[in-house]
């Protein structure tokens, strides 16, 4: 079996890993055959043949382009047209393989993490219809004009006993948001130039047993609650349904808690139903985190047998649970 | 015309500075309020350590002195006046009579092990972690309200015409004093 033809089976076997993989002992399943393929040619594919190619195709634009070489003009432009789209096809194959290594090596590296983490991710569900879902209960989705989507979902749960059990959700929102500017050249044509900017959103969805009277940082309420400690007003503006509930919520060790632990939240939102939205900053999703490269194996094997916490997504465990205790 | 502009707004800044002044002290008040209610909260549980004394006798005799000494320090504290020496009597009271309860219930496991004894001390530990709390935010307000009386330009405009005094910081006697290094300022 060729050598390009062998890496990209053990390809395909990693990204299947990365795509089923329940446990860590899963992942050193995926963490063997990574050792088998350094035994032979490692995670660099055979190009030779392309950079061959690559080469060719220059030398023969360049010559195309020497007036020395005794070419007629649509000889020159014949042999343009042939091996620049030639050479670039090469190119292409050797970016589109290097980046087959890394992609697998990023999938299996994050269900690692999203393992230690906890959190198993979600494949079957309608990304579109699900953020129509969601926009209709939570304002934090009514964002962006165009391509608004849950691209990505992960699920777990926080707590031991069952009455402390918290069952969340991990998104991440898609959305587009377009600008149009109108120019008007000197000879007074107007002109309009569409931008199209991609954003994300991150955020849990967590199910509690009753907290639907409090949001923070989204008008949910019409009355408004604030604490005695400048620091928690000036982060959180705390909007509830009753002050008596956000007063037995905000007791001082909550309020602390906030304001020197989950000062990362930008806002908390709740459904009817106790369903509760909070928006968090993009680093609480396995799939931001950085990961090592296939390519540097033995250290990408050292980073997969003990994966890299997220340090923001404990810490949003934390928050659930002290919701949860505080309801 | 320039004159005037000038004159307004260096009016309309000592409005600003001033209404700053009184909006922080307000707030280091409403902190020292929470404090003295959360410490007051206290008193629910005084009656259950004193009954919880009369079925148990592994409890030292002067276990009722402490809860009642307490009781009392609690009820002469003043949710208007700032007062942090007598904020840490009771503070000081407290801490021994909830060492006290739980050397007692760590002696004598079988103590230890009863519901009541063990839903006691997570009631008392919840509320310490709730005064200590309202104590951290009471000082960092405090530190902001101070802050703004003494730095330019807000000093000027309490001398002139808040003149608010500075207010004290709570810190728990004992605590500091055991330390040999000692801060130069």
């Amino acid at each position: 079996m060729s050598t390009n033809k062998e890496l990209n089976q053990t390809l395909e076997s990693i990204s299947a890993i990365a795509h089923t993989a329940k446990s860590q002992s899963d992942i050193e399943k995926a963490i063997t055959l990574i050792q088998k393929q350094i035994d032979g040619r490692g995670f660099i594919h055979n190009n030779t043949l392309y950079w061959a190619v690559f080469a060719l195709s220059c030398l023969t634009v360049l010559l195309s382009v020497w007036q020395q070489m005794d070419f007629s003009i649509e000889t020159r432009q014949n042999l343009k047209l042939i091996f620049i789209p030639i050479g670039l096809s090469s190119l292409a194959i050797i970016w589109f393989r290097y980046r087959k290594v890394v992609d697998a090596g990023k999938r299996l590296y994050v269900r690692a993490v999203s393992i230690k983490a906890g959190v198993e991710r979600l494949y079957s569900f309608d990304a579109r219809a699900e953020w129509r879902r969601l926009a209709q209960t939570y304002d934090m989705f009514n964002a962006g004009d165009e391509g608004q989507k849950i691209s990505a979902m992960y699920q777990g749960e926080v707590g031991q006993d069952d009455d402390n059990k918290v069952a969340y959700k991990l998104f991440e929102f898609h959305y587009v948001d377009v600008s149009t500017h109108i120019s008007t050249d000197s000879k007074g044509r107007t002109r309009t130039h569409k931008t199209k900017t991609t954003r994300f959103k991150y955020g849990i969805l967590a199910e509690f047993k009753n907290f639907n009277s409090i949001s923070i940082n989204r008008p949910a309420f019409s009355g408004k609650w604030d604490s005695a400690s400048r620091t928690f007003n000036k982060k959180f503006k705390v909007r509830c349904s009753n002050e008596m509930a956000a007063a037995k919520f905000f007791d001082p060790k909550t309020v602390l808690a906030f304001v020197d632990n989950f000062h990362f939240l930008k806002s908390l939102e709740p459904s009817i139903d106790s369903v509760v939205c909070l928006e968090l900053p993009k680093d609480i999703f396995p799939t931001n985190i950085h990961s090592p490269s296939l390519r540097q194996t033995s250290q990408f094997i050292n980073e997969l047998q003990s994966p890299r916490s997220i340090p923001r997504l404990e810490k949003s465990k934390e928050l659930l649970h002290l919701i949860q205790q505080g309801n | 015309m320039i004159t005037l502009l000038v004159i307004a707004a260096l009016i309309v800044t000592i409005f600003i500075l001033y209404n700053t002044i009184i909006g922080n002290l307000n707030r280091a008040k409403r902190a020292w309020s929470d404090v003295i209610t959360y410490e007051k909260l206290k008193n629910d549980v005084l009656p259950s350590l004193t009954a919880i004394t009369d079925d148990f006798k592994e409890f030292e005799t002067d276990f009722i002195e402490k809860v009642t000494a307490l009781r009392e320090s609690i009820t002469r504290l003043d949710e208007k006046n700032i007062d942090v020496e007598a904020l840490a009597q009771v503070e000081a009271q407290s801490n021994a009579m909830f060492s006290s309860f739980k050397a007692t219930a760590e002696s004598y496991p079988e103590l230890g092990a009863t519901q009541i004894v063990k839903e006691l001390m997570n009631e008392i530990s919840e509320k310490n972690e709730n005064v200590a709390a309202a104590i951290t935010i009471f000082n960092r307000s405090v530190e902001h309200f101070n802050n703004s009386i003494e730095m330019v330009p807000y000093n000027l405009v309490n001398a002139l015409f808040a003149k608010k005094e500075k207010l004290e910081n709570f810190h728990q006697s004992g605590t500091v004093d055991d330390y040999d290094y000692k801060p130069n300022f």
